[in-house]
């Protein structure tokens, strides 16, 4: 039987623990933190340190009060831009704790990759939140349809749906969102599109997957074989930023911060008028036509 | 325990902090003195591997998030740290399965870690605390104790830090430190003989018949 000095001795010279390859994988990760946050205030560092050395000390007194206010603006800016970064880690974290199917699911619906996407947003420098007001009254995506349009889902055994005074969102990647007072519709195309009012969204049938629509008189009937409105994630959060390439991007997130749809600014180049008087999108099987009487150039 | 001499660690540390600040290497330094103790401390008052080691990676985390922040007043950077870890150790006790905000930053950072290397060390770690089947009915009643009393406990005997160090990782005077410890042990013999098991007369009793708990008890002062 051990003594009593033995088990004191235990307690107080426990054997070390040791876990190599996560220590090794904490230190790479916790150094490249460090890295990052310096990069990001190193300039703002380097220029307060350049400003109080001892000959530059005449105008200091002028510039504090210069830096100050940039520094009180810059901090209000910083804890915005914080919280939109904070909502994006909750919604990468998400992102990678959801099942490989539900999230080919999500992806296949916003037809983007969450964590490529998110990483994006990450890296964008005005990345901000949109309140769901700020994404209908600001969102350069959302065009209001004709009056009394109704977007009816037939099929698919998801119910049906009808909405009506829709608003029709274009999205990078093949999104077509349509919704008004928090109901949302929407439907897979193969790449963005862009209705303004007149217009009707179809979707070549051939090439369209998983819906394909059909225009009807002022309706466009949905067979929504794989999505519908009661399976969709709602988003409730939206995540605005500017892509890579420079598109204004929004991202819209659902109630447990996955993110369900993305939307950027369709680029006016990609737009291709047709000869039958569709509009297609460059590399992409979409068309929009005018289905109301008349030209049908209406895509902005 | 350390094996320097506390001043000696503590101008280290002050140093090393200071560098850190603007040299990521640094901080590395400061990782590496620190990444076993702060590991083995939230191993022994957890009892799990992985959530040891989700806590070290929170609490370092948490100090180069705040080490910006940091400002010298005569505390060590290693009661700071301890500080941040036991806050997390007692968060993890209090909501089993707490989630680690920090832990998505890391991943977002690039934490890799390889699946087999996870298995292998937290088998491991587990079995430290397993070489001793006495020990581990202490452990398991000390873990029932209520958090100050643990956290107390855990840094006089496991990490062997004197009575001021601990005053200042969990920011009471001394004095009070004193007296939660007495209890604290008062309260670990009273758990372990209402044991069902038998555990303490037999797991901490010396062979000269006196209890080790007696003994640490009597130590505190």
């Amino acid at each position: 039987m051990t003594n009593e000095h033995d088990i004191i001795a235990k307690l107080k010279n426990a054997k070390e623990a040791e876990a190599p390859s996560h220590q090794a994988a904490l230190r790479s990760t916790l150094l490249s933190m460090h890295a990052a946050r310096r990069a990001r205030f190193e300039p703002l560092q380097n220029f307060l340190n350049f400003i109080s050395m001892k000959k530059y000390s005449i105008p200091v007194g002028v510039f504090a009060v210069v830096a100050l206010a940039f520094v009180i603006n810059f901090g209000a800016l910083d804890a915005s831009k914080a919280q939109a970064e904070e909502l994006a880690h909750r919604a990468y974290a998400r992102a990678i704790s959801i099942s490989p199917e539900m999230r080919a699911q999500f992806e296949a619906q916003m037809k983007a990759d969450m964590q490529e996407t998110l990483k994006e947003a990450l890296a964008a420098k005005d990345l901000r939140i949109l309140t769901p007001e700020e994404f209908k009254k600001e969102s350069p995506f959302t065009i209001s349809t004709t009056s009394n349009v109704g977007f009816q889902a037939v099929g698919g055994g998801v119910g049906n749906a009808e909405f009506r005074n829709v608003k029709v969102i274009k999205g990078e990647g093949g999104s077509v969102q349509a919704g008004e007072g928090g109901a949302t519709f929407t439907v897979s195309t193969g790449g963005p599109i862009e209705a303004t009012s007149g217009d009707i969204v179809t979707v070549s049938a051939s090439a369209m997957m998983p819906m394909s629509g059909v225009a009807t008189a002022g309706t466009v009937a949905f067979n929504a074989a794989t999505t519908g409105p009661s399976e969709m994630s709602q988003p409730v959060k939206y995540l605005s930023y500017t892509d890579p390439r420079g598109n204004k991007t929004v991202l819209g997130l659902d109630k447990d911060d996955t993110p369900v749809f993305k939307f950027s600014q369709l680029n006016a180049a990609d737009i291709v008028h047709m000869q039958d008087g569709s509009i297609g999108i460059q590399g992409q099987a979409v068309m929009i036509r005018n289905l109301e009487e008349g030209t049908s150039d209406s895509v902005k | 325990m350390d094996s320097v001499s506390p001043n000696a660690d503590i101008e280290r540390d002050r140093k090393l902090v200071e560098q850190a600040k603007n040299d990521p290497e640094a901080f590395g330094v400061i990782f590496d003195l620190y990444y076993k103790k702060i590991l083995g401390y939230a191993l022994k008052r957890v009892g799990e591997a992985q959530a040891a080691e989700d806590i070290t990676a929170e609490t370092f985390i948490k100090a180069l998030r705040g080490l910006w922040r940091y400002r010298w007043q005569g505390i060590p950077f290693s009661a700071w740290l301890y500080r941040i870890a036991g806050n997390e150790i007692n968060m993890y006790l209090r909501k089993q399965k707490r989630s680690f905000s920090s832990l998505e930053l890391m991943i977002e950072a690039g934490f890799d870690r390889a699946d087999e290397s996870a298995a292998e060390e937290r088998a491991a770690l587990e079995a430290l605390l397993e070489d001793d089947a006495r020990m581990v009915r202490v452990m398991n009643a000390l873990r029932e104790l209520p958090d100050r009393y643990q956290e107390i406990i855990a840094l006089r005997y496991i990490e062997g830090k004197e009575l001021r160090d601990i005053a200042q990782i969990v920011s009471k005077k001394e004095g009070t430190v004193r007296s939660l410890l007495s209890r604290g042990m008062s309260m670990l013999r009273d758990a372990c003989n209402e044991s069902p098991q038998q555990t303490v007369s037999e797991s901490i009793t010396t062979n000269e018949g006196r209890s080790v708990l007696s003994v640490l008890t009597r130590n505190i002062l």
